[in-house]
């Protein structure tokens, strides 16, 4: 036992000093926000055909979110290291909550997805969005 | 132990080596500027993923192993250890690994175990070690158990186990295209891997090969790696996270949400446990079968190659 915890207590300091070797020689370069670009390319690779409406960025611009089509269908894609995850949902499996001064939380049913928050502009969108495909789920 | 088998504790000697491997390989990736993308968050989780699964199944250890001794005990012939015991052995070993992968693979409990492995988006010598944490809890050790009643003695089929998971570490690059053609024909390389970790619809459950290729061409699940169809790697629906704990578990959670949904019978909460990875009872999502076929309804030219169905 006390070998394995050698083992591991070793392994973290290798972790650390690989880390900051890797970030020096192959810093992540893909760190911006979200563009359409990424996004479409993203929905490509998982061979979703439907174009992507107007994006909606999360407030740390690490995640975006669109319309597919006219939806109710939604793309979620988000930026894991230097690459991306993408999700398809329907906005109804959007769950959101008011966090204070314009923010909206917004957290989906995926235990690999932190949720996360909009603000301003993409916050109003969203609601639309919300209201709209609501009122026509009850319709 | 057999009294002339060397005592050597294969996975102490490889810890250290693996992390020199890896550091030349992040070196040669700059230097050359080809062959492989490295990022920070990934290769940490990697690693840590690593060295969390080497102590947990390290302490469990114990387990399995009595389990060995009590079938080797079993065995109506002892086989002695020496060299050619030892090859057969270490053949024997590979083709259960080739049959417990394609369980990991093929039923959703293996999945959960395994599915960590798959978790990065990336494919470097870092990805190698980014193992299960609960490789016990999966069962997959029952399908060693007929080596020790075989005869072979519970430290050989051990050491066999260790070569066989150090001689995996080597392939997962990119930095190597292809070996020999003789090479790539019999042995496992890095090529005939890239196919196993990509999820292109024509490279799912392909290539389970531990050290021998030929398993996956005698058992019909051997796709060769295309020029035309880089592999992407990663899972069908990549993580969105970095987080081990939830890399470890994610799976795990996922089964037990399905199977405590209501309304469903009891066959059908049993299935969310051993069938497929993707099966579910309400066609809301996909199998790698079904995503096959999808993608050969978008590019029928595509049928019958090899990973497609006719
Ligand atoms: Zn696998
Ligand atoms: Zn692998």
């Amino acid at each position: 036992m006390e070998t394995l915890l050698y083992l591991f207590a070793s392994s973290v300091i290798a972790i650390a000093l690989l880390a900051l070797l890797i970030n020096w020689l192959h810093p992540n370069t893909h760190q911006g926000p979200i563009t359409i670009e990424t996004f479409k390319a993203a929905l490509l690779d998982h061979d979703q055909q439907q174009a992507p409406g107007t994006l909606c960025l999360s407030t740390d611009a690490q995640q975006s979110l669109a319309l597919l089509g006219k939806g109710p269908k939604l793309a979620i894609v988000r930026r894991v290291g230097d690459r991306v995850a993408l999700r398809v949902l329907s906005i109804t499996e959007l769950t959101t909550r008011q966090a204070g001064s314009g923010q909206t939380k917004v957290s989906i049913h995926d235990f690999t997805w932190p949720s996360f928050q909009v603000e301003g502009k993409s916050a109003e969108q969203l609601a639309k969005w919300q209201t709209k495909f609501k009122e026509a789920s009850h319709a | 132990m057999p009294e002339n088998l060397p005592d050597i504790d294969v996975s102490s000697l490889a810890g250290p080596a693996y992390v020199i491997l890896i550091l030349i390989e992040i070196i040669a990736i700059k230097w050359r500027g080809r062959g492989g993308i490295y990022e920070a968050k990934d290769a940490a989780t990697s690693i840590f993923m690593g060295a969390g699964s080497a102590v947990i199944n390290g302490a469990l250890g114990f387990i399995t192993l009595a389990i060995f001794i009590f079938a080797y005990q079993m065995a109506p012939v002892k086989i002695p250890f020496n060299v050619w015991t030892f090859a057969a052995c270490f053949v024997l070993w590979d083709l259960c690994y080739y049959w417990v992968h394609r369980y990991y693979h093929r039923s959703r409990w293996g999945w959960a175990a395994h599915v960590v492995h798959h978790s990065s988006q990336h494919y470097n010598l870092s990805t190698a070690l980014r193992q299960s944490w609960t490789t016990m809890w999966s069962g997959a050790f029952v399908v060693y158990i007929p080596l020790a009643l075989m005869g072979f003695h519970p430290a050989v089929i051990a050491l066999c186990g260790g070569l066989n998971l150090i001689y995996q570490f080597w392939f997962h690059t990119e930095f190597i295209d292809k070996c020999p053609k003789w090479f790539e024909a019999i042995m496992n390389t890095p090529s005939h891997h890239r196919v196993h970790h990509a999820n292109n619809p024509r490279y799912l459950d392909s290539n389970y090969a531990g050290v021998f290729i030929v398993w996956d061409k005698m058992f019909g699940s051997f796709v060769p790696e295309l020029k035309s169809d880089p592999p992407r790697y990663g899972l069908v629906v990549d993580l969105g996270t970095f987080n081990p704990l939830r890399v470890f578990s994610h799976e795990y959670v996922g089964i037990f949400k399905d199977i405590t949904k209501p309304g469903l019978t009891l066959g059908q909460r049993w299935r969310y446990i051993y069938k497929p990875p993707g099966w579910c009872h309400d066609g809301s999502r996909l199998s790698s079968s079904q995503i096959k076929a999808n993608y050969l309804d978008k590019h029928p030219d595509g049928a019958g190659n090899p990973g497609l169905p006719d």
